[in-house]
């Protein structure tokens, strides 16, 4: 059980910043996920913390010791590959037994602690079988084992879902929480699926171009995304950001644009003035934070019906209105009735109305 | 001729003759390959077992005679010094083999694993040496080995085949590296084994048929080379088995029989390896540019 | 390295090593026997040799004097004999390339359709690239013999045929066997690359263009042959290089004759050299041939990797 720490963790591939001066501290037992688009340096650090990648920059901490001039099988660290790196010449039992048998553990020990592991994960059968022999699934848990075998001080998980399939991913996702949390052993674990990244982590943390855009809790992340990106990463579908300007109207101020008319609370007036002047800024509201409301024209947002995709229990229609666009989830009956091109209003929570700089992309936090 | 309609495919009645005539036409083919690919292989064979009375008939006979001999694979071990090219060559080519692997798996690792300066030179040097004309490499190594008295020897011979074989092994085993994932060492270095320790642990294992296939490979060129060996040694006690095969046609009436013999001796090891390693060899050759 | 710790000092972090101590001194010990090996066995012999293109050396091994001397690549480019040889070596070529592709590709295209005992044809028809090359050789000198050959019988059997000919003894025909027995030396190996290459075009562009309506032909011009296309030129450039180097075939059979028919340039260099004791000639014309093989190495690496690339 272990802390771990980034100080300006940087990593340069020739003269190209794959990892750019993170900072990020992990705490015992906490499952952190690092989630973004491929190639935004999330696999990179995870193998810099590893000890595969020398950082070109900054420290690794592990239990408050640097760690960057350690290497890999000094880090007491145990991790699971994309494609599980199952040794193909040796036996589940020998895989799993490797790191012991490495470290001149006793043969009564490895055995009964190969026993163990296997009871837990389901493989007592398989343990004679050679890796080709075993399904998907199966390769999967004999990968697990294989790090959760020795206790380590820390977890790494390289994409370790990505090769299953559907159905399979969903349930080998709660095994891997149930597990982390038994163990209680700090965990980072990469993946480039926000779903996987919401459902599995305590703590998120989203990268693009080297860089983490945000590291907070799933419903953080969610309500209060630091910038765009994370925003439109984060949920399916992602949260609506439509552009508009701050007028008068009737002696009060309103976000006007295309579509959009929304009275602008006097107290996030005072933030939100100073920030964007007389420029164009975003406002952001997720998909289920706006109801059909044919009185709301003045006082929400409108646009023609654009897409229905109906999905069994719910429904997503897509609204265009000039250069905006969003989408709003509701029930399939309230749906029914809409066909392409009609006329749509919605009033939103007012709650949930989130503002972004138009430039930067960067959140403006409202009282 | 069945005129029943094969309603499988919704066929009409004519197509099943053309289809026959296919069939046959087809089957032709494949038996006049067979035959370009094979008949010289069954010409050697007739005649190496044909009497020596026989050899210079006319119309030669097709079929193995009826008073076949098999007593010219002994005897030509008493009347001619096969035996000892045959042993010479094995010498040689075994160590070739040896050295040009050992050296080779190295530098294939390397070329597979690390990053460093050169790499590209090295990758076309590696392809450029299996490419020259072998002769442009003997000539000045000729002269060379004529200074620093490597010439008309065994060890000298075997030496210089390392110039032809460093390559082929780098290049063939490259590939099998390459085959293996990266993933699989650098779980083993998590796991707590050293660089070395995940060689001989994880790699080496898992490229044993790599190793045996460029083993082989490397002694049946060793095995089957003309040039160097009857460049570099002279005399016939020390001649590899194709310089000594050669030596029999040129004289004055060439011994077809024992030639033939010799020559389905000498072809054995060499086709029974070509037979296992052709898949590797296409992918090996093509410096990887087609998978076989 | 140079450039990463360089880059990271500016940074104003410290610089980093490597994580595992062996990583700094293994990939130096594990390279240094190719490089050893190599260096003496390929590069100082090669470079020796244009060393010696540019003297006045007889006789091959012995002393030479030092003086720089273009003599010698100007008597061989003005030899009428070099030209001859480079025709030689361009018809044997184009000759073994065009048997051995056609050949290979009719092979080929019968071994992608299934029919019982497949498998054994196949292992069959490797058989040629198997043999050693002095043994071949030495079948078909035997097959090509004028008297007892089998070839001269068969050919009794085309009608209106009287002739006897003495293969490797005609100027005329003497090049066209030996081309013969190298397309059946190689076209396996074109065989079996060309096998590679039709298994590796998709299924469904056939099935495609079959839906749109395409016959057996435009089906084979339009999808077979584009999809050969990558495997097509690394065999015609292999089979160019291997048959422009080939020594052993014409060393045994004609020995470069009957009255040059088959004397190729690399058996021209090698009787230069130790037959005639022309040395300095002989490396000059190495030198120049080496030029060439470089050229088309070049060209194949070149083609290899654009293969890849795709």
């Amino acid at each position: 059980m272990s802390t771990a720490r980034l100080e300006q963790l940087s990593k340069q591939y020739d003269g190209h910043l794959a990892v750019d001066r993170i900072n990020l501290d992990i705490a015992d037992g906490e499952f952190v996920v690092f989630v973004g688009p491929s190639g935004c340096g999330k696999s990179t650090t995870l193998r810099m913390i590893a000890g595969l990648e020398r950082a070109t920059g900054g420290e690794i901490w592990i239990d408050g010791k640097p760690a960057n001039h350690v290497s890999p099988r000094d880090r007491d660290i145990a991790m699971v590959f994309q494609n599980y790196a199952l040794y193909p010449h040796m036996t589940v039992a020998q895989n799993l037994s490797y790191a012991l048998r490495l470290r001149n553990w006793s043969r009564a020990d490895i055995d009964r602690r190969v026993t163990e592991v296997a009871r837990s994960l389901d493989l007592a059968p398989l343990l004679h079988r050679k890796p080709s022999q075993l399904s998907g699934g199966q390769r999967q848990r004999v990968a697990l084992g294989r790090a959760i075998i020795r206790e380590p001080k820390l977890f790494l998980m390289d994409e370790p879902l990505s090769n299953l399939d559907a159905k399979l991913r969903v349930q080998t996702r709660a095994e891997i929480t149930r597990l982390q949390r038994s163990l209680g052993i700090t965990t980072i674990y990469v993946t480039h699926d926000q779903t996987e990244a919401m459902t599995m982590g305590n703590k998120i943390v989203v990268m693009n171009g080297g860089r983490i855009q945000q590291a907070d809790t799933p419903q953080q992340l969610y309500q209060h995304p630091a910038n765009t990106f994370v925003a439109q990463f984060i949920g399916t579908p992602p949260m609506n950001l439509l552009r508009c300007r701050l007028e008068p109207q009737d002696g009060a101020i309103v976000a006007r644009g295309a579509g959009v008319n929304i009275p602008i609370r006097l107290e996030s007036l005072t933030v939100l003035r100073p920030k964007i002047r007389d420029g164009e800024f975003l406002i952001g509201f997720r998909p289920e934070d706006i109801v059909m409301d044919p009185g709301a024209a003045g006082n929400g947002v409108t646009g023609s019906a654009d897409v229905i995709e109906g999905l069994g229990h719910e429904s997503l229609v897509s609204v265009k209105e000039g250069e905006n666009a969003f989408i709003a989830r509701m029930s399939p009956e309230n749906a029914a009735p809409i066909r392409l091109g009609d006329r749509l209003s919605f009033s939103v929570n007012p709650d949930r109305l989130r503002f972004f700089s138009a430039e930067s992309g960067e959140a403006i936090r409202v009282p | 001729m069945r005129n029943a309609p094969s309603a499988r495919h919704g066929e009409a009645f004519l197509p099943n003759l053309s289809r026959i005539a296919g069939r046959l036409a087809l089957a032709a083919l494949i038996l006049i390959l067979c035959a370009i690919a094979v008949f010289p292989f069954y010409w050697m064979f007739v005649t190496s077992i044909r009497p020596s009375g026989q050899l210079f008939a006319y119309p030669p006979e097709m079929l193995p005679s009826a008073n076949s001999v098999f007593s010219t694979y002994v005897t030509i071990f008493q009347d001619t010094a096969l035996g000892t090219w045959l042993w010479n060559s094995i010498r040689v080519a075994l160590g070739t083999a040896i050295l040009a692997s050992f050296i080779g798996a190295m530098m294939a690792y390397s070329l597979s694993r690390f990053r460093f300066q050169g790499r590209g030179f090295t990758e076309y040097l590696l392809l450029a040496t299996q490419m020259f004309p072998g002769i442009l490499l003997a000539m000045p190594m000729y002269v060379l080995f004529s200074k620093i008295g490597l010439l008309n020897s065994l060890p000298g011979l075997t030496v210089a085949y390392l110039a032809l074989l460093v390559p082929v092994a780098t290049s063939l085993l490259k590939t099998f590296f390459d085959g293996i994932p990266v993933a699989l060492e650098e779980a083993s270095l998590i796991d707590g084994a050293s660089r070395i320790g995940t060689f001989f642990r994880i790699t080496l294992p898992l490229s044993l048929p790599g190793l045996a296939s460029t083993f082989l490979f490397c002694f049946i060129i060793a095995w089957d080379e003309y040039l160097f060996a009857q460049m570099f040694v002279r005399q016939p006690g020390n001649w590899t088995v194709s310089v000594g095969l050669a030596s029999f046609s040129g004289e004055y009436v060439t011994p077809w029989d024992q030639v033939m013999t010799a020559a389905t001796i000498v072809t054995l090891p060499a086709a029974i390896v070509f037979l296992f390693l052709q898949r590797y060899l296409v992918h090996g050759l093509t410096a990887g540019g087609v998978k076989g | 390295m140079a450039l990463t710790q360089t880059s990271a000092r500016v940074a104003g972090v410290r610089t980093v090593h490597y994580a595992d101590s062996q990583d700094r001194w293994l990939p130096a010990v594990m390279v240094l026997p190719f490089l050893l090996a190599i260096t003496a066995l390929v590069i100082i012999p090669l470079l020796w040799g244009i060393r010696i293109s540019f003297t006045n050396s007889r006789i091959i091994g012995r002393a030479f004097t030092e003086a720089f001397t273009l003599a010698n690549y100007q008597s061989v480019l003005t030899d009428p004999d070099t030209w001859h040889s480079l025709y030689v070596t361009a018809v044997f070529s184009l000759g073994t390339v065009i048997g051995s592709i056609a050949l290979g590709l009719v092979t080929a295209l019968v071994l992608t359709r299934a029919f019982p005992g497949r498998g054994i044809v196949r292992t069959l028809i490797i058989l040629p690239w198997a043999v050693p090359h002095v043994v071949a050789a030495l079948i078909w000198q035997w097959m090509y013999n004028p008297n007892y050959g089998v070839v001269n019988y068969a050919i009794g059997w085309i009608p209106f045929v009287t002739s006897q000919p003495n293969w490797l003894s005609d100027p005329n025909l003497a090049l066209p066997a030996i081309i013969i027995l190298n397309i059946w030396k190689t076209y396996p190996f074109a065989t079996l690359v060309l096998l590679a290459g039709l298994q590796s075009i998709p299924d469904e562009l056939y099935e495609a263009s079959e839906i749109d309506g395409a016959g057996p032909v435009r089906r084979f011009l339009d999808i077979t042959l584009p999809g050969l296309k990558h495997v097509l030129a690394i065999v015609v450039l292999l089979l160019t290089i291997w048959s422009f180097g080939n020594f052993v075939f014409i060393f045994l059979m004609t020995q470069g004759g009957p009255a040059g028919a088959t004397n190729t340039l690399v058996v021209k260099v090698y009787f230069e050299a130790f037959r005639f004791f022309r040395a300095g000639p002989a490396f000059a014309m190495g030198s120049l041939l080496l030029l060439v093989a470089v050229l088309l190495t070049l060209a194949y690496a070149f083609i290899v990797r654009r293969g890849k690339d795709a």
